[in-house]
């Protein structure tokens, strides 16, 4: 039956190949016609007895996704899940030369899909979506501040898939990763593809990941006593090797199929992958597939039943579930106010004018130990700004140093010192200066820091690497256009 | 007189405000005294007070089906009062209107669809302009085009011909859209009133009743508008307070407005329309609305819409912008986001990432820490909504190797997920991915605490123990707690393969006989267990075969590996342990066709490689090896240099934490699982002793250690000495050097190079250095029975035979199984004149020989796959 169906099919194309006009007539009826498509699963089911024909097939596959015509092209497309089951399981079973037509129209289509018109590499690329920046859908300042802080490192990063080497033969070593590639493409169309082939899709599945699982196969000859020659007898069915990242692809097409009209059968076939996976363990994988299993329990995600992909309406729970009263004193993530500290130090017009500004000094000081506080806001002089902490140096010095040279030693540590504080006042009033660039341009990271550089500075009041900062801010400063 | 109506006008002004805000227990009262103070407004009054029964109602008992019975007669009164003002009175008054759509809302609670729709039609619903409204006939509107949708939805006579069928359609999906527009319209002016509200208390508040009414309204909201800026910002002021409930009529049909058009089959028509209300400006109310919208439409994206019929937002937006101008299309339209530098996504990927992050950003806000009891329900309810959005984010982002993104996500969510197995476990395993073992152990043992009959989580850990920790004795406790978890009967497990891996790998690394013999024999043990309890997986085999090469048992590990190797032929641990079989069987010829053909599938397999070089080296193709050699350095250049070079990216920059990965990458972290280090067996453990030494080195000299991962350098270290093994014989010392020179830049301080660099001196005869070479090795690493062997020659040639029976007893007691060793040990009890022990060990030798493998069997890396 099917194979009559079958041989018209590949005979009425032979028959009409070269006439354009007509090949689009038969493109339009095949697209309308159901029974084709069955009659082909049918006989890749039965590969074995059908081994001419298969390879017919698959040659007419590639006839069709050579031709120009779009409907004629994407016609294979929904049959690449069942030729890569059909030829794994070849592969397998070790009857790599039986599979040789669909190896060979699988290298075509991934060599194609891989490839862009115009012979250059097909890569599929998307920003990073982060939510620091505003969008259609939301304004950064309603949200908080955590979040946009943590996906900010991401700023602007492309993800790629792609590009793909071109292929010569299929090797163990890059078996799956075309096979990964191949059902990357199959998901990009699988929209497009007629309904129907997606309860294929979940049947072949659950054969790409149960076989060799089940009880009942025969139990194996004896080993040990024979050391060479045959050791398996053939009715045990091999596993068939899978990889973490082919069966994401493949759990991603079996979701597609879930909400689209096969909820019952395609959950079944992701519990088998789940258990394929926890098997492997292929963690990647365990966590896409407990996602989908975990939203498909009790979950306001919905499930396949609950409406057309699972949407339905859900209400927030009124009022009655939760009193107002309790509710004012249940804490909820939202109850935490993160203080948004400034990105940099406040702007006081005046700091330009005046010498210095007590204001913005306390709050640059706010890590600093009170005696370096005390000092920093006595800055109305050059003179005192040092004076403290050179006092407190020279009182110290007194008692601890006798030796003449150790104090001559001090004396020049103090005049160091000394210039760092007229070079720190120069740099506060370089700051002030980056603030307030940094406020225009809030964005820049340049200067997020800056704050935590002079509170640097002020610890390090007493050491040589202060000086190291300031060359820092210095220079960072002359890289900035004011 | 003119005080009195000084007093209504008052009153009016204060049922006006009170209406907007919804209290209808003080618009009762209030209209009370409006009929005292004047009696010919009887029928305004009959409209409130009917309008704030229903309401009051309505507030109560929900609109919904379970409620309908009950709603008949609770609404009578109010049914009675909203009738009497749709007559003349009514007519004249300019509220028949409203009476009629209250009344269309009344029939709507009581589940009377068909009445409902009547007094739509009565009220003329179709044919009303487009106009500036008060809040309260807002909200009317809105809620009334909703009715009418719902009722048009639910209307139980369907009509026959398919014509008509279409046309209920359409007018079914054009009041929904309408309802979405005027209600989020409605939500931001209440937004705004009750912010100005706040602010100038009402002072403006008119007496514009009906909708028909406009006059000076206009201008209040103008100014309203130029306030909206300001409004937007101080949304989420105080979550604490009193949130308002847009009711269940507006907020069903604000929902249900896109999953119409899904079921007519208008798809992208849906999209768009929950792109529309997502655009919209949010407000307090909206907050959980746009968290359930923005999840539905990445759940649309997801599961309906694949790459190629996929229309990005937004698109035609400057065509779209140029006719907002016009302020007629405008007035029944929500204010949408429109602040510049907007990202506007481009694809598929984009937008559901988008969504998803926005949803959890949202999702998260709203969960609930407070653990006590009477909070669980809203706990719960919050948790839901937030896994939902976690598990929509992992099947989104997994696909793309985001999985380090993915784990901050379950690290944040570990604030609100106390006991939460499903978030744990979860995260425990997105750590594991992104390659943080240390940590995703610690989070696995508490995911294990919580799933007490799960083995999942048990083997997990037991694996990393194994394969990344080098904590063999907690990974076996881990594989013993999983077997006991393990339900007979149901699908197989790997546990007793754990437990049998766990033994082999502790008698590999004990060095006391006794111990090593016991452990041996529990590994023998649970493997056998294990093969027949699972007798179709091949990694059972494997080990087995494995196990039984490692006690010397070379037949039956060949049987073995064949049987492995029958059920997955390309299997590249099973083809190396073959090779190294056929090279312990006498059968080096062999073995390097296994090889070879090995090879063929596994282009880039490093280990399978240095199998090749090392048996071709062994049989004397020394220029043969250096071509295989110099292979393996281009195959690692490919394979690992960008994966270094990326690391040093991310030491430039340390804000970025996350590693760059691709497919491609994630493709190249799998070859690197597949063909990892040559002796990984040993490395996690060896490589640790060489790293701290070369930290040390670092603090002393001026060695700065490659950066990186450590994996790829250890990699290639072996592979330079593997390559000065080859010009050593063929006799080009210098060139070996050259090698070991490479090969010390990148850890001065690794036993090996120093053993390699004592192989160099004992070729040029210069005795003296190579015993300190090999002093060192020893020291740096006293396991290593190699540099003891060789330590114990030289001073064999130096003369010190008393020195040299320790060094070759050491060795002995390390790897009892080497006939070097003894042959050498045989030569230095000549030497001593102890000519028994002399015969004794040589004949040891001689019996070892044959079972030799050309490289140890513990080479072959540890396999999961």
């Amino acid at each position: 039956m099917a194979e009559s169906i079958v041989q018209d099919w590949l005979a009425d194309y032979r028959r009409i190949q070269n006439q354009p006009a007509e090949v689009s007539s038969f493109a339009v009826d095949h697209e309308t016609d159901p029974e084709i498509a069955e009659a082909i699963y049918t006989i890749f089911s039965e590969r074995q007895r059908h081994e001419i024909l298969v390879h017919e097939i698959c040659q007419q596959f590639l006839a069709f996704y050579r031709a120009p015509e779009d409907s004629l092209k994407k016609f294979p497309l929904q049959f690449i899940p069942v030729l890569i089951y059909t030829y794994l399981h070849a592969v397998a079973a070790g009857d790599k030369k039986g599979a040789r037509s669909i190896e060979t129209l699988l290298i075509c289509i991934y060599n194609a899909e891989i490839s862009t018109e115009d012979g250059g590499q097909h890569v599929v690329t998307f920003r990073m979506p982060i939510l620091a920046q505003a969008s259609v859908y939301h304004e950064e300042k309603n949200l908080p501040m955590t979040d946009l802080r943590r996906w900010e490192e991401n700023c602007n990063r492309e993800i790629k898939w792609g590009p793909h080497a071109q292929i010569e033969a299929i090797t163990a070593q890059n078996r799956l990763r075309i096979m990964t590639a191949l059902m990357f493409c199959y998901n990009q169309q699988v929209s497009l593809t007629q309904k129907s082939a997606l309860i294929h899709l979940c049947r072949v599945a659950s054969q790409l990941v149960n076989q060799g699982f089940s009880k009942q196969h025969a139990h194996r000859i004896s080993y040990g006593s024979d050391s060479g020659g045959t050791l398996v007898p053939k009715s045990i069915t091999p596993r068939i090797p899978l990889s973490s990242s082919f069966l994401v692809e493949l759990v991603h097409a079996i979701y597609f199929a879930m909400f689209n009209g096969f909820g019952t059968v395609a959950i079944q076939t992701l519990d088998d992958i789940h258990h394929r996976a926890c098997f492997e363990m292929y963690t990647e994988l365990i966590l896409v597939t407990s996602a989908v299993r975990n939203s498909l329990h009790a979950n306001p995600s919905g499930q396949p039943s609950d409406g057309p992909m699972g949407l339905s309406v859900a209400l927030t729970p009124a009022t009655n579930t939760v009193t107002t009263a309790i509710s004012k004193s249940m804490i909820t993530n939202a109850s935490f106010r993160t203080k948004k500290l400034p990105d940099d130090i406040p702007i006081q017009v005046q700091d330009l004018t005046m010498p210095q500004a007590p204001p913005m000094l306390a709050s640059v000081t706010e890590e600093v130990d009170p005696k370096d506080q005390q000092q920093t806001q006595n800055t109305s002089s050059r003179n005192s700004i040092i004076r403290p902490s050179m006092e407190g140096i020279k009182a110290q010095a007194h008692k601890a140093l006798i030796a003449g040279f150790k104090n001559r030693k001090i004396r020049r540590r103090i005049k160091i010192k000394k210039k760092i504080k007229t070079k720190t006042k120069r740099k506060i009033r370089m700051v002030k200066e980056v603030g307030l660039v940094g406020r225009v341009n809030r964005q820049s990271r340049h200067f997020g820091s800056s704050k935590s550089i002079l509170s640097a500075i002020l610890c390090y009041n007493y050491k040589l690497k202060a000086l190291t900062w300031l060359w820092l801010i210095s220079k960072r400063a002359h890289l900035q256009p004011v | 007189m003119a005080g009195r109506m000084r007093n209504t006008t008052k009153v009016e002004a204060l049922i006006e405000s009170c209406r907007s805000e919804g209290k209808w227990q003080r618009v009762i009262e209030l209209t009370e005294e409006l009929k005292t103070g004047s009696p010919n407004n009887e029928c305004l009054a009959n409209f409130l007070i009917g309008e704030a029964k229903l309401e009051n109602y309505l507030e109560e008992n929900a609109p919904i089906e379970s409620n309908f019975a009950k709603s008949k007669t609770g609404l009578q009164d109010a049914r009675r009062c909203l009738q009497l003002v749709t007559g003349e009175n009514g007519q004249k008054a300019g509220i028949a209107l409203d009476a009629y759509l209250l009344l269309a809302k009344l029939c709507y609670a009581c589940g009377e669809y068909e009445k409902s729709l009547e007094n739509f039609v009565k009220a003329e619903l179709n044919t009303l302009a487009e106009k500036e409204l008060t809040l309260r006939s807002l909200k009317i509107l809105a809620e009334s085009y909703a009715i009418k949708g719902l009722c048009l939805e639910n209307q139980t006579n369907k009509p026959t011909s398919k014509f008509k069928k279409a046309e209920k359609e359409a007018e079914m999906i054009t009041c929904f859209e309408r309802a979405t527009d005027l209600g989020l319209l409605y939500l931001q002016e209440q937004d705004i009133a009750s912010y100005s509200s706040a602010t100038n208390s009402a002072a403006n508040a008119g007496s514009m009743l009906a909708i028909n009414t406009t006059g000076n309204m206009s201008g209040m909201q103008s100014s309203l508008g130029g306030s909206s800026l300001t409004i937007s910002t101080t949304i989420p002021t105080n979550p604490l307070e009193l949130k308002r409930h847009m009711g269940a009529i507006l907020e069903t049909a604000l929902q249900r407005a896109p999953i119409v058009l899904i079921k007519a089959g208008k798809l992208q028509e849906a999209i768009e329309r929950y792109r529309a209300m997502l655009n919209a400006i949010e407000t307090k109310t909206t907050q959980s609305l746009r968290l359930t919208l923005a999840r539905q439409l990445a759940e649309v994206l997801l599961r309906g819409v694949s790459g190629t019929i996929y229309t990005a937002p937004f698109t035609k937006k400057p065509a779209g912008q140029a006719l907002r101008s016009t302020a007629t299309k405008r007035l029944w339209k929500p204010r949408k986001y429109a602040a510049r530098n907007q990202f506007t996504p481009r694809n598929h990927h984009e937008e559901t990432l988008l969504l998803l992050l926005i949803s959890e950003a949202l999702a998260v806000r709203d969960t609930v820490l407070s653990q006590s009891p009477e909070f669980r329900v809203a706990r719960q309810h919050a948790m839901g909504n937030a896994s939902a959005v976690y598990d929509l984010l992992t099947l989104a982002t997994v696909r793309w190797g985001l999985v380090n993104m993915l784990q901050e996500s379950f690290e944040k969510a570990l604030k609100f997920s106390f006991g939460e197995q499903h978030v744990w476990r979860q995260y425990g395993i997105s750590l594991m991915a992104a390659g943080k073992h240390a940590h995703a152990l610690r989070v696995l043992q508490e995911s294990i605490k919580l799933t007490p009959s799960d083995p999942l989580p048990c083997l997990l850990a037991a694996r990393l123990c194994y394969e990344s920790l080098a904590l063999i004795k907690e990974g076996l406790d881990f594989a013993h707690q999983a077997l006991k978890r393990e339900t007979k009967g149901l699908r197989p497990t790997r546990s007793q393969l754990f437990v049998g891996i766990g033994y082999q790998q502790l008698a590999i690394l004990t060095t006391l006989k006794s111990e090593r013999d016991q452990y041996n024999k529990l590994a023998l043990d649970a493997l056998e267990k294990a093969v027949q309890n699972d007798d179709n997986d091949h990694l059972c085999e494997y080990y087995l075969s494995l196990q039984y090469a490692l006690v010397g048992n070379i037949a039956d590990a060949l049987t073995h590996v064949r049987f492995a190797l029958a059920l997955r032929t390309e299997h590249a641990p099973s083809l190396h342990l073959f090779a190294l079989l056929l090279t312990a069987s006498r059968r080096p010829r062999e073995a390097l066709g296994v090889v070879e053909d090995a090879l063929d599938e596994f282009p880039d397999n490093l280990n399978l490689l240095h199998v090749k070089a090392h048996l071709q080296l062994h049989l004397q193709d020394a220029e043969l090896s250096l071509v295989s050699v110099q292979k393996m350095l281009a195959i690692w250049r490919e394979l690992y240099e960008g994966q270094v070079c990326v690391e040093e990216e991310k030491h430039s920059d340390t804000r970025s934490i996350v590693v760059h990965v691709n497919p491609n990458a994630v493709s190249s972290q799998m070859s690197d699982k597949d063909s990892n280090s040559v002796y990984a067996a040993s490395l996690a453990a060896v490589s640790r002793v060489e790293q701290a030494l070369s930290e040390a080195a670092s603090s002393l000299s001026s060695f700065t250690p490659r950066p990186g991962p450590q994996r790829p350098w250890m990699i290639q270290i072996k592979i330079w000495l593997l390559l000065a093994d080859a010009y050593l014989n063929i006799e080009q010392p210098h060139e070996a050097l050259n090698c070991i020179q490479e090969a010390s830049q990148i850890y001065p301080l690794s036993h090996q190079i120093m053993f390699m660099r004592g192989q160099i001196y004992l070729y040029l005869e210069q005795w003296n250095d190579a015993k300190q070479c090999f002093l060192n090795a020893v020291s740096a690493n006293p396991n290593h029975t190699e540099a003891l062997r060789a330590l114990g020659e030289t001073h064999h040639v130096l003369g010190e035979p008393r020195l040299a029976e320790k060094m070759l007893k050491d060795a002995a007691r390390l790897d009892p199984n080497c006939p070097k060793i003894w042959f050498s040990m045989g030569k230095v009890m000549e030497t001593l004149g102890d000519y028994t022990a002399s015969a004794d060990c040589m004949a040891t030798a001689l019996q070892l020989e044959p079972t030799c493998p050309v490289l140890p069997f513990t080479s072959i890396p540890l396999t999961f796959d």
